[in-house]
């Protein structure tokens, strides 16, 4: 028995297990917090308190809003992103069954096209409400993607753009491309080489770990958790580092 | 039952791949597999999904006059032509022909636009505003300097003085990038992972 | 005409009950105009639009201005009564008004049997909230009607500040304003009516709200509190920020990016013999000019034709070395278009070296599905991955240059070109973990900056990136193409930036 246990541990990454239970503690214990005490104090993120401004712009209105899921595949180590894009159509998506403004949506990959679309239909179909959103794939393509969301907004003419998920080089490609229309746009996305580039192009941008921010600024409280996981996560790295520094100056480490 | 099917689906599931990940066992290995191909033919379902979408969506166009019909019409019949091409005849030389003169050239041309985008997008970063702006500005310039040919044979600090660019500045501020995407991507999978966040059951 | 307070009907001034729904026409709110249409509330003598005589309306009650007074007046009295009507209209979100007015009516000494007030509820709303703040001896109870009308006609013109005088406690008195401005005048009663009731609103139904009514006051409230941002973060008006760049200027920069471009056509590659080879570059050929041609390399084409532009080059140049050196190429991506890509640049190559055969120099293995979990089923076994090459569907084994691999780590090499960084990390993390391989990248300039702490930290051996990258290889092997041709376009785009910069600053500052 125990040589079969060292067998399996003998091939167990057991730095990246460690981290992944430290991580999970911290989250069960942050999570259960941020139930209890109800609110974190958090700080302003731009794109987000502009989101919550603009379906109330929306509503008054009655112009459409345009959300644009992001091309990232879920099942790939993308998802996670691509879940962020989804969750800004949820939330986009419950507010236009409750305040009627017509949402449109835009996806890029297969995967996240479904699972939008469910969450889309899912609003839609809450009892007592009408409207919902509508959206539209383009081909697994990204470029096909950015082409086909450009010419959707030149279509609908929303209030805003909100790009948000998982993007490449497409990001950039339907933002600028859009830029010179008469409508705001917001959003990002978390892969650097596109975030900085889309940072330029939107009225208004989310760069880097901000974009995980989503639910809990948006309508999720059950998110606050796991942000302030990732704050005292980072906390940890931070002093990692700098232990890691100082012992391998000394000569002790590598 | 609606709800605890589906999130005692995706914790099992979450937790076999994990499992798979960190520890090597045959049957660990194959209940993997399993998982992996079940990925691959969802993601195929979702892209039929998608293409009735893409075929729903430009069809209404055509027949109620929206949009751009002319296009719509194009793009029916191209995904028409070429989804009967691979079916029928995979390996033809008529696939490799559609792929190499309008696939390829197609997205060539798409990507290419990007040159025109940076360089409106780098129009508004260019204006030196403050301190700020200023280095941004003249480090982008010495970037660009540094990597024309000629750049080496007059200095060969320039070329030094790019790899420290490269190597210290840029990779600092892409590793502290990379690190902050990582706790996301940690605290979002355990979100996801322990049934808090339910995108696949939402109610 | 008499309005039907229940379906609107108009009927004649003597109906007692409606012609249309039969409800009972004794309490009704509002006459119709039978000059002008509009609607006045049932007091009225006068159409307050047109002046027109409304019919029905007691001629002797224009002439009596006190007694019409008095019922003005006495509106706070009335107010019980009012809201006891009402009570039942009140949308649900105005219920903590609807409470205070009741208790505020609590207050208010006895009332005297008046007919109803029949002003719109939504003006009563707003009077009732009047009790609350004043004293709570009505004003009608200390003095005579006549005198108070008096005191209210003096000081309804006073200015605000005035209006509003403290008690010795403290305490805020509203001042004594009349109910009616024009209260006391006499002789002016149809101007007064003409003027003092203006058109209004059709009023709030007295009837209870439907669910409809209910949900968008429940909206209404919700919409407003939505507003509120997290912190206080500064609430601007939503709208696009005026475009830095003029359409003429956006076509004029691109102008100079198209003509930058094109500029090789035109100087036809002058500046490539300025081209030096970094040393990442030198160590990738070195490394290529020492490999065993019995041990093949794996390259793999993860980039799409988006990036051919760019990396078709590089990859052109990587498999025509490897091929003039005879090391044999086992092909695949894990990319389903790059699988394309593969199969245009080995049979470019194909078609310049004679000798180059598939099969026997390369073989292209196909597309890998499944992402990192594909990569690790490569990792087991090429076997578990492949079972057959893309192009003749053969088994791995019948074809010589794959028959002696069983796993990645046969080949000692393993070369990646992409256009996307999370595909190169899948590779260092599922493939190269445990150091079974030595890894290269040959990336899109774009993705370069991201996949340098990789290369820092010795899990990528070579790290090239972008066209300019290819022009470097093609001169460190000694073998110049298409990308020494196209260095000048690099010349005149950093001209075109420099341009740009210049030109941003200066419209900038004239701006400023």
């Amino acid at each position: 028995m125990p040589s079969l246990i060292y067998a399996i541990f003998s091939t167990v990454d057991v730095v990246a297990l460690l981290t992944l239970f430290v991580s999970a503690l911290m989250f069960t214990v942050f999570t259960i917090r941020a139930r209890r005490d109800g609110r974190f104090p958090l700080r302003p993120i731009g794109v987000y308190e502009r989101m919550r401004r603009l379906v109330s712009h929306a509503a008054e209105s009655g112009q459409s809003l345009h959300v644009s899921v992001g091309s990232g595949r879920i099942g790939t180590e993308a998802t996670p992103q691509a879940l962020m894009g989804i969750t800004a159509a949820d939330y986009l998506a419950r507010r236009s069954t409750e305040y009627a403004y017509p949402l449109m949506s835009t996806a890029g990959s297969p995967t996240v096209f479904a699972t939008a679309h469910g969450v889309l239909q899912q609003a839609e179909t809450s009892p007592g409400e009408t409207g919902g959103g509508k959206i539209r794939f383009y081909g697994p393509d990204p470029f096909a993607y950015a082409a086909g969301t450009y010419d959707t907004l030149q279509e609908k003419a929303p209030l805003a753009h909100i790009v948000l998920g998982q993007f490449n080089a497409e990001g950039l490609w339907i933002s600028e491309a859009a830029s010179g229309q008469d409508f705001l746009q917001i959003g990002g996305t978390s892969d650097p080489s596109s975030a900085m580039l889309m940072w330029l192009s939107l009225d208004e941008a989310v760069v880097g770990e901000e974009l995980y921010a989503a639910g809990a600024y948006l309508h999720r409280p059950s998110h606050l958790g796991s942000l302030a996981t990732q704050d005292y996560l980072r906390v940890v790295l931070i002093l990692s580092i700098i232990v890691g520094v100082v012992m391998a100056s000394l000569g002790y480490w590598g | 039952m609606k709800k605890i099917l589906p999130i005692t689906a995706a914790i099992f599931c979450g937790g076999l791949a994990l499992l798979d990940f960190f520890f090597a066992s045959p049957q660990i290995d194959a209940a993997g597999a399993i998982l992996v191909e079940g990925v691959v033919i969802l993601a195929a379902f979702a892209l039929l999904l998608g293409l009735l979408n893409i075929l729903l969506v430009h069809l209404r166009r055509m027949t109620l006059g929206e949009g751009d019909r002319g296009a719509s019409f194009v793009l029916v019949l191209a995904l028409l032509v070429t989804a009967a091409l691979g079916i029928s005849m995979p390996d033809s030389a008529s696939i490799d022909w559609l792929f190499e003169y309008i696939y390829s050239p197609l997205q060539s041309t798409m990507t290419a636009l990007l040159a025109f985008f940076v360089v409106s997008a780098a129009y508004r970063a260019f204006k030196i505003r403050d301190v700020g702006a200023a280095i941004l500005l003249i480090s982008s310039l010495f970037v660009l300097f540094a990597q024309l040919p000629f750049s080496a044979s007059l200095s060969l600090y320039v070329s030094s003085l790019r790899d420290w660019v490269f190597k210290v500045p840029v990779t600092a501020s892409m590793r502290g990038f990379l690190l902050g995407i990582a706790l996301g991507t940690i605290t979002t999978s355990l979100r996801v992972l322990l049934a808090v966040d339910k995108p696949y059951a939402r109610s | 005409m008499i309005v039907c307070p229940a379906c609107k009907h108009r009927n004649p001034e003597d109906a007692e009950v409606c012609e249309a729904c039969g409800e009972n026409l004794e309490d009704f709110l509002y006459r119709a105009c039978p000059a002008c249409g509009a609607l006045n509330p049932a007091e009225n003598v006068f159409c307050h639009r047109c002046l027109e005589r409304l019919k029905g309306a007691a001629p002797e009650a224009a002439e009596q201005p006190p007694a019409a007074e008095e019922r003005m007046t006495e509106g706070e009295e009335t107010l019980a009564e009012t809201t006891e009507k009402e009570e039942e209209s009140i949308p649900s979100f105005l219920s903590e008004e609807a409470e205070e007015a009741e208790v505020a009516a609590e207050e208010e000494p006895p009332l005297e049997e008046e007919p109803a007030e029949t002003l719109p509820p939504f003006i009563e709303t707003e009077r009732r909230e009047e009790p609350l703040t004043r004293e709570e001896e009505p004003l009608a109870e200390k003095r005579p009607p006549s005198e108070e009308q008096t005191t209210e006609t003096e000081q309804a013109p006073a200015p605000p500040d005035e209006q509003a005088p403290e008690t010795e406690e403290g305490e805020e008195v509203l001042p004594q304003i009349a109910t009616h401005p024009l209260e006391g005048i006499e002789d002016g009663l149809p101007l007064e009516v003409g003027v003092s009731l203006p058109h209004r609103a059709d009023p709030l139904s007295s009837e209870e709200p439907t669910e409809e009514e209910r949900a968008d006051a429940e909206l209404l409230r919700r919409i407003a509190e939505e507003g509120a941002p997290l912190q206080e973060a500064p609430s601007k008006a939503e709208g696009k920020e005026p475009q830095p760049l003029s359409r003429l200027g956006r076509v004029l920069l691109h102008l100079m990016v198209l003509l930058a471009a094109l500029a090789p056509f035109f100087t036809g590659g002058q500046t490539a013999h300025w081209v030096l080879p970094r040393r990442d570059i030198g160590g990738l050929v070195d490394m290529t000019s020492t490999l065993s041609v019995h041990t093949p390399v794996l390259v793999s084409f993860d980039y799409s034709p988006s990036y051919a532009g760019e990396l078709d080059p590089l990859a052109l140049a990587l498999v025509r070395q490897l091929a003039s050196r005879s090391v044999p190429i086992v092909a695949m991506s894990t990319k389903p278009e790059g699988i394309g890509v593969a199969e245009k640049i080995c049979a470019t190559v194909a078609g310049e070296m004679e000798d180059y055969r598939y099969g026997e120099d390369y073989a292209i293995l196909g597309y890998l599905s499944g992402q990192e979990a594909g990569l690790r089923t490569l990792k087991k076994g090429v076997g578990y991955a492949f079972k057959k090459d893309h192009v003749q569907h053969r088994a791995l084994s019948e074809l010589p240059v794959t028959s002696g691999i069983d796993s990645v780590a046969d080949m000692e090499h393993v070369i990646v070109l992409s256009d996307e960084n999370n595909i190169v990390r899948r590779w260092i993390e599922q493939v190269r973990r445990g150091d079974i391989v030595l890894l290269h990248a040959l990336v899109s300039t774009r993705i370069e900056p991201l996949l340098v702490p990789y290369e820092q930290a010795g899990q990528l051996e070579t790290l090239i990136g972008g066209a300019y990258g290819a022009a470097e290889y093609e001169k460190a092997s000694g073998m110049e193409g298409m990308a020494a041709r196209t260095v000048d376009a690099d010349i005149f785009l950093f001209l075109v930036m420099l341009l740009i910069a210049v030109i941003t600053n200066v419209v900038y500052v004239s701006k400023e």
